[in-house]
Parts: C-alpha cells; sequence; structure tokens
C-alpha cells in the first residue's frame, strides 16, 4: 500500500486523533465542549479547528497549493494567537498530526513502503509547521497594529471625526 | 499568547496538556494583554473611594488595607441583607450547566472558569465558607473556600472578564442574573480599592461634567455645532439643534461619543437631520450630556449618582418627556433601575408622539423613549420620506446590542428601521441575535486597548457569525444601536473580519432620509459618494 492509499483510507481515524490532541490542548471541562457541541455558531473554536484541520490533511495529500494551506492555517493561529499560549504551544497543533498518523500507523501491519514514504510525509509537515509560525507571527502582529489602531481612535475622540475640517473652520 | 518562554530543557519535554488543575484552586497568572489597568489616584479620590493609592495588577503587593477580609465579609454581609436577589443567587444555583457554554468568553477562551457557573462559584463558595452552617463545619466538602488573597486576585481577573451581557441569564432555568453576581463582585473588590480606570476615570468625569469624556458645557455646545455645520455641507440644510431650552416638549439624552466618536458622529448627525425634517420640539441638556453610565459597572450608588442628573435636567428645562439615543448599558440603568431609582418622575407626561399621536405605553413609567421606537413609529405613520437606493453600497447586518436586546427587548424596532432604509439586509445567524446575542466583548468598562487580547477572545462568536454573513451575502456594514459597540467593533472586525465597517442604525436614516429643502446630495453622512458614484467622484 503506497502512503496516499494508506492516508485516504484512514482518514477519519486519524483525523479524529488529531483533532483530540488539539482539544486537549486545553482544560479538561473546556476539551469535552469544543470536541463535541457541533453548532458552528456555538462553538466557534471546535468547529473551526474541525474544518480547518480537514483541509490542511486534504491539502497534504493531495499538495494543494500553498495559499489553500496557508489560509486554513490561519484560521487556527488566529484564535490560538489570541488564547492562553506560548508562541510554541499555539503552533504545536500541526507536529499533533505526525502523532496522530503515527498511531493509526502502529495499528496498521507493517510495511516498508509505508515506513520510506513516511518520512517524506513528516517532512512537508514541518514545513507547515513553518508556515504556521509565519501565520502566527501575522496574527500577533495583527493585534498589535488592532491595539495601535484602536489608541488612534481613542486619541480622535478629542478631535473628533472630521477633525480636520475643524482645523480649517477655525 | 502567554508571557513566559519556555526554557529548551521545558520544550523537550513536551506534554502540551494543560495541568490539571481544579477550578477551586485560586491561583491566577495576571498576564498582559488580559487585564484593565488599576484606576488613577485622581479619579478614585474625585469620587471618594476607599483605600487611593497608585498600584496596578502587576505589581506583587496590591497595598490592601490591614483589615482587608473583615472589610470583604463585612461587605458581602451587608449585600446579602440589602438585595435579596444576591442571597437567591447565593442559594439557587443546582448546577445543571445550561450556562455553562453560553458566555462568549468561554466560547472564545476555553478557561473553564470563565463558565458562568463557574463565575458564580468563585463568590459562592466564598459565601458558602463563611455564611452557611454546612460550609462553616464542613468547609471544601460544602463546596466552600477560605478567602485568602489569591481569591481577590482571581476575583478581580475573572468579575472583569464579564461584561454583564446576561447571555447565560437567557438559558438559566432559575433565572439567575450572573451580571448581577459580577456586579456584586466589583462592589466588594471596589471596597478594597481595586478599581479599574476605564470604570473609574469616566466615572469621576461624569460625575464632574456630565459625560465620560468631561466635556464641559462650552465643548457640548461647539461639539453639536460642528454637527450643524457638516450636515449643511452634506445636505444644504441647516438644522435647530437647542441646548438648555427651557420649555421644550422633549429632553434628548444620548451617549458622549456620539458627538465626538467615529462612526457614532454619522448616527448622531442622522439624529439631527431626522428631528429637524419632523420639526420635533426638543433640547439637548450640556449636563445631562450622557445617557451612558459607567456607575453602572462600579456599584449600585456609582450608578445611582450619575443617573441623577437626566431627570433632574428634565425637571429643571421644563420639558414634557425623554427620547434617549442609541446607547447600550444606558437602556439597561433606564429600563430596569431609574424609575426605582431616581423615580417617579411625576414631574413628567407619559410619552405621546407629537407628530403621530402614538402613546408609547412602554415608557409610561419611565418617561423616556428609546429613539428606535420613535423612530420606527414615523415611518409605520410614514411621516418621513425613505430612499434605501442610497444606503445601496451596504449590505447590511445588524448586531443586537445585549442590553437593548436583553434588558429592554428592543427587538423588532431597529430591524423595521433597517428593512426601510436599506435594500440589502441580511440576518446573522439564529442563535447569535436577538435575545441570544452575542455580546461584542468589551462592555462593561472593559473595553480598552491593554485589554485587546481577551477582547478578542470574547469577541469571536460574534465575529465568526458575521464572517458567515459577510461569505454568504457579501455583507460589509455592522449596524447596532450601542455606543460602545460602535467604539469596540471596527477593531473587533479589523483583526477577525477585515473589510467590514461599523455604524448606527441612525446613520442609515440619516443617508436614506429625504428632506425638505435638501441640495442635489452627493454624499452620505461620511462625506462618501453613493453606491455606484464612487468611480466617478473624482472625475
Amino acid at each position: 500500500m503506497d502512503l496516499k492509499t494508506f492516508l485516504t483510507e484512514n482518514r477519519k481515524a486519524i483525523l479524529d486523533r488529531w483533532l483530540s490532541q488539539i482539544v486537549k490542548t486545553y482544560p479538561a471541562d473546556s476539551s469535552n465542549f469544543l470536541l463535541n457541541n457541533t453548532n458552528r455558531f456555538s462553538n466557534p473554536v471546535g468547529q473551526t479547528f474541525l474544518r480547518e484541520i480537514e483541509t490542511l490533511f486534504n491539502g497534504l495529500i493531495d499538495e494543494a497549493d500553498s495559499e489553500a494551506i496557508v489560509n486554513s492555517l490561519e484560521q487556527i493561529d488566529k484564535i490560538r494567537a489570541v488564547q492562553n499560549f506560548t508562541a510554541s504551544q499555539a503552533v504545536a497543533y500541526v507536529f499533533f498530526l505526525k502523532t496522530a498518523i503515527r498511531e493509526e500507523l502502529d495499528r496498521s501491519p507493517d510495511d516498508e513502503n509505508l515506513t520510506r514514504d513516511i518520512l517524506s510525509l513528516e517532512s512537508k509537515i514541518d514545513g507547515m509547521a513553518l508556515m504556521a509560525f509565519d501565520s502566527y507571527m501575522h496574527c500577533r502582529e495583527k493585534l498589535f497594529e488592532v491595539r495601535c489602531n484602536d489608541i488612534k481612535r481613542q486619541a480622535s475622540l478629542f478631535g473628533g471625526p472630521n477633525i480636520e475640517k475643524r482645523k480649517h473652520r477655525s | 499568547m502567554s508571557d513566559k518562554l519556555q526554557k529548551p530543557e521545558q520544550l523537550v519535554q513536551i506534554d502540551f496538556a494543560p495541568s490539571k488543575k481544579d477550578w477551586m484552586d485560586p491561583k491566577v497568572e495576571i498576564r498582559k494583554g488580559t487585564f484593565n489597568w488599576a484606576a488613577i489616584p485622581k479619579s478614585t479620590k474625585y469620587l471618594d473611594l476607599p483605600n487611593v493609592r497608585k498600584w496596578q495588577p502587576t505589581d506583587d503587593d496590591w497595598q490592601l488595607p490591614d483589615n482587608w477580609k473583615e472589610i470583604i465579609l463585612e461587605g458581602f454581609r451587608d449585600r446579602l441583607k440589602r438585595f435579596r436577589s444576591l442571597k437567591i443567587f447565593m442559594d439557587i444555583c443546582v448546577r445543571c450547566g445550561a450556562c455553562a457554554d453560553k458566555c462568549h468568553f468561554f466560547i472564545g477562551s476555553g478557561d473553564p472558569k470563565n463558565m458562568p457557573v463557574v463565575r458564580a462559584e468563585l463568590l459562592r463558595s466564598i459565601y458558602r465558607n463563611d455564611f452557611t452552617t454546612a460550609g462553616k463545619i464542613l468547609g471544601s466538602i460544602a463546596g466552600g473556600r477560605k478567602l485568602t488573597k489569591d481569591v481577590i486576585r482571581e476575583w478581580f481577573l475573572y468579575f472583569y472578564q464579564c461584561t454583564e451581557c446576561r447571555r447565560c441569564s437567557v438559558f438559566c432555568p432559575y433565572g439567575i442574573d450572573t451580571a448581577e453576581i459580577t456586579m456584586i463582585g466589583r462592589e466588594l473588590l471596589n471596597l478594597l480599592g481595586l478599581d479599574i480606570d476605564w470604570i473609574s476615570t469616566p466615572a469621576a468625569n461624569c460625575f464632574r461634567t456630565g459625560n465620560h469624556l468631561g466635556i464641559q458645557p462650552h465643548g457640548f455646545q461647539d461639539s453639536v455645532d460642528f454637527a450643524i455645520d457638516d450636515i449643511e455641507d452634506n445636505t444644504g440644510v441647516r438644522v435647530d439643534a437647542p441646548v438648555n431650552k427651557k420649555g421644550a416638549e422633549i429632553l434628548f439624552v444620548v451617549p458622549s461619543a456620539d458627538y465626538f466618536a467615529d462612526p457614532h458622529y454619522y448616527g448622531f448627525m442622522g439624529y439631527l437631520t431626522l428631528f429637524h425634517e419632523i420639526g420635533l420640539d426638543y433640547t439637548f441638556s450640556s449636563f445631562a450630556s450622557e445617557g451612558g453610565n459607567f456607575g453602572l459597572f462600579h456599584s449600585n450608588e456609582m450608578m445611582k449618582r450619575l443617573n441623577v442628573k437626566i431627570y433632574s435636567e428634565a425637571k429643571r428645562l421644563g420639558v414634557k418627556w425623554i427620547i434617549g439615543g442609541e446607547c447600550g448599558h444606558m437602556w439597561r440603568v433606564l429600563h430596569q433601575y431609574m424609575d426605582t431609582m431616581n423615580g417617579p418622575a411625576d414631574f413628567l407626561e407619559a410619552p405621546v408622539s407629537p407628530i403621530t399621536g402614538t402613546k408609547f405605553e412602554n415608557a409610561k413609567s419611565t418617561k423616556m423613549v428609546h429613539i428606535c421606537e420613535f423612530t420606527a413609529d414615523l415611518i409605520k405613520h410614514g411621516k418621513i420620506k425613505l430612499d434605501p437606493s442610497r444606503n445601496d453600497k451596504w449590505k447590511v447586518t445588524y448586531h443586537d446590542s445585549c442590553n437593548p436586546a436583553r434588558a429592554m427587548g428592543l427587538l423588532d424596532e431597529p430591524r423595521y428601521i433597517l428593512n426601510k432604509t436599506c435594500n440589502h439586509f441580511y440576518e446573522m445567524p439564529e442563535n447569535t441575535i436577538r435575545e441570544q446575542t452575542f455580546c461584542c466583548g468589551s462592555g462593561s468598562g472593559i473595553g480598552t486597548d491593554e485589554n485587546m487580547e481577551m477582547r478578542m477572545r470574547g469577541g469571536f462568536p460574534r465575529a465568526n457569525a458575521v464572517q458567515y454573513v459577510k461569505d454568504k451575502h457579501g455583507v460589509n456594514m455592522l449596524s447596532c444601536v450601542c455606543a460602545i459597540d460602535k467604539a469596540t467593533l471596527p477593531p473587533l472586525m479589523e483583526y477577525w473580519v477585515p473589510g467590514t465597517e461599523v455604524c448606527a442604525v441612525h446613520e442609515l436614516v440619516g443617508n436614506a432620509l429625504i428632506m425638505t429643502g435638501e441640495k442635489d446630495r452627493d454624499n452620505d453622512l461620511r462625506g462618501e459618494p453613493w453606491a455606484g458614484e464612487e468611480d466617478t467622484a473624482d472625475v
């Protein structure tokens, strides 16, 4: 069996493992909610993870263009960049895919082809992790940009929205 | 993001699961981005608050009074006696969990202490330990916790991580109002001098000049005059907007941001154009120049102190009744507390629209009508001409601001107005609007820049619903009727849903309103071209 077939056939099991590991980075009382509430508006965090890791997984198998992958990474990073995580904890979710695949492989009969191909797949996942770090940094920079703009907006409270026009009139 | 970088040897021991701490452990990490700066002494001194000093939540020593424990327990005892609701809320919860996953801060952060039931338990555990027989004997077995300085730090962090939006209360089978629990938690903290600046300084300003920004009467008059000039530039019509006019029929009270901040100001222009067009006999007051009441976020007494100016100015100016502008928590104070707190306003008359003759029976007691109720009634009776195509460049959705929606039931009037003033109005999903609306994540005095990370977490459920209608319908305008929303939704959109603007409902009214004698208007109230004219604007 080649790796692509293995991943395709075991897609659901691997994605379940991956998601389960991501939600375990939250306290136990919360991880149940993140995993089990399936409404995308009541549980936007859990449902975003569910949706985007599937896109990432498909992208990895089908070698999708990097734009789609970056977009999915950003959806997840945007959330984790404003939660209680260090940078390494925030982007670690990409590496959890390696564990999820390895655990699923352990349940399958030994296959030399798979073992060889898995190394190349893991390099791709490493690349994805680097992209996730870029995306995470982008989100953090955006957060501070938003904060700066908010301060500017507050400062304009003392001049009003049409400050230039007001200066001109006075 | 956490401030603490991990050491290399810690990185090697990879375990990303958080420690299995029970919620009863009060130790918390006070991290930048997730709390508000402490009140400055100048403001707390002005308001005669206790334990005036310079301090910050990041300090190791918060300089609490020596008898801090006694102060808290005595304050708690006093409030249990005075507020029957508090006593009931402390005793009645059966921990059914209906509220647990309804808080926007829990949904966005995944922090269990943001489950409303747990937030209440932070207070309830002390109640059990010190005020119930079972707790006094059994301690933690009966769900009690000892009052320690760590508990005080925990309270400070989590009672300022609640926006008092009351979404959780909608789902509680017993009707426990977590906002009131947070209010009491904050009152107790304030007894120790643990105030935050974004509440104390606006409250001090309000106490001094009548509004949060500390604008004096001549500054208020200037702002109104600027708006009159801007409206004339835009429409060719010079409107009248009286200030302190004795004997006017109606007093009009707005949040102060309406006449200074962006995008509130365009809604303010909308009010003025509307009132001019219908020839309303009204007046502003340069002293009741703030509808918002940051006292609500501080204490019962502070709320009363700041609210009193509305009725007293109505009396001084001799008006018959009052209209209130687009503000959020102002309406909780007006609708749920003002009448018994500073009323009865028996010197006023039950509100009747002078244009349509409609009696506002719902406001018979408070004598105060929401601007959306007033405008919807005008439209319903065909008293104003509207051209909704002027708002065609906006694909509009509506954010139910928590307090007008949940505290006064203002659900349909803004929607009626939007449907008459816009051709493209789209609702967000059912479980994110009306009574179930998600908070902006920055209400109740915590909408500061230093708290931005927390605000982005709390606002995520709202932003997620906006993203949905943006993807589905191309929504590019988020309308609302709350001054805090108008200040805090723009950064929320900037982070989560770029390309989405925020506006007042009455900005859209002002755009669509066809005024008698208006010039050939080529711009909206923002001074930007109407839909379809953007490309030719510079030709």
